[in-house]
């Protein structure tokens, strides 16, 4: 169920400054940054406990000027099935984090 | 009174009926105080909604009358809904959520009765979303030679991208729709070579080359051994691009 996802943009926002909040961009540490938002998105997605497989995608950029887009297509259910997007910046980098929903 | 004996639509009301309607459409108090009432009134209620409404009725029969019905009103459109829905009621029929109700008798209890239903502004009233049956497969996995194979499909993402990106040089009104098209025709080709059951996610990543840094990440939560995904990576000296397959097995 689609309606299940509008609080989804919440989580996602919530494990993201819990992950990078004040940090600045890190070469090093990007790979440990984006696992972790990655999955404490996961696991508050999953103790929704809804019956859905979720995927779950975190694009961390460093602010230099350039230009970046992304697009998704998706083949499932319109009545069942959702996604949704959050971005969030602060002053070193950008994250993007998508959440695709599929029902089971 | 002078009109109670006119031969027109409108009929004599009992005063009690007419303090029941006004108050609530469903309430049940009509059944204690009714009028013993003939067939005309009946007929000519039905015959008076179907010239002015034009809704279909199914045929009444005899077996109406078993509970007490409401002498027939002058037909409006607000009083005609309210009076509908007491008539669903005293039938105690499954549509007691409903405020504006079909004229339809004795639907068997817990199934819907797909009648063509309008509201009386005349605009239809929005139905539940039918449920589709189907037959049950009896599967409750892929068969083993139709699972999503990420090899093959990694492949075919790497030549398109490659075909598609070539020499394209990144540009900020051109890429937005640049990432659309590729994700539309990514997933539109893994469609067409995917196996049945199987929903797919098309996930493309486009963007400039500079002097920057980048990092996309993906985690799961799905069946390991039905599902999985595949991606590929391209670059030239303008730009760069991420193409990732989400392929999902539906139960």
């Amino acid at each position: 169920d689609i309606s299940a996802l509008s609080g989804d943009a919440g989580v996602a926002n919530i494990s993201v400054d819990a992950a990078i909040g004040g940090s600045t961009y890190q070469h090093s540490r990007v790979n440990q940054w984006s696992s972790s938002v990655v999955e404490n998105c996961l696991g508050q997605l999953t103790k929704l406990g809804k019956p859905f497989k979720y995927i779950v995608t975190c694009i961390i950029m460093q602010k230099n000027g350039a230009g970046l887009q992304t697009a998704t297509s998706c083949f499932w259910d319109n009545t069942t099935d959702g996604s949704c997007t959050v971005r969030w910046e602060n002053k070193s980098m950008y994250c993007i984090v998508s959440v695709f929903g599929l029902a089971i | 009174m002078p009109d109670s004996t006119s031969s027109t639509a409108k009929t004599p009301l009992h005063p009690m009926f007419e303090k029941v309607i006004l108050e609530t459409g469903l309430q049940l108090k009509m059944t204690t105080h009714h009028a013993s009432l003939s067939h005309d009134p009946v007929d000519q209620f039905g015959e008076t909604l179907r010239s002015e409404q034009g809704v279909q009725l199914k045929s009444r029969g005899a077996k109406d009358l078993r509970k007490p019905r409401p002498p027939p009103l002058v037909v409006k459109g607000a009083e005609l809904s309210r009076r509908n829905s007491m008539l669903s009621v005293n039938l105690s029929s499954p549509f007691l959520r409903r405020e504006s109700l079909t004229i339809t008798k004795h639907p068997s209890p817990g199934a819907w009765v797909h009648s063509s239903r309008l509201s009386f502004s005349g605009l239809p009233i929005h139905q539940p979303p039918r449920e589709i049956r189907l037959e049950n497969t009896y599967k409750t996995g892929p068969d083993d030679s139709c699972r999503f194979d990420a090899n093959h499909i990694q492949q075919i993402l790497q030549s398109t991208l490659d075909g598609f990106l070539g020499d394209a040089l990144y540009s900020a009104a051109a890429g937005g729709q640049l990432s659309r098209t590729l994700s539309e025709r990514l997933r539109s080709q893994i469609r067409d070579i995917s196996l049945p059951r199987y929903k797919l996610i098309s996930f493309v990543v486009v963007g400039q080359c500079s002097n920057h840094d980048l990092q996309v990440a993906s985690r799961c939560l799905w069946d390991t051994q039905t599902d999985s995904s595949a991606v590929a990576v391209f670059q030239n000296s303008s730009l760069f691009a991420v193409a990732i397959i989400y392929g999902v097995y539906f139960e």
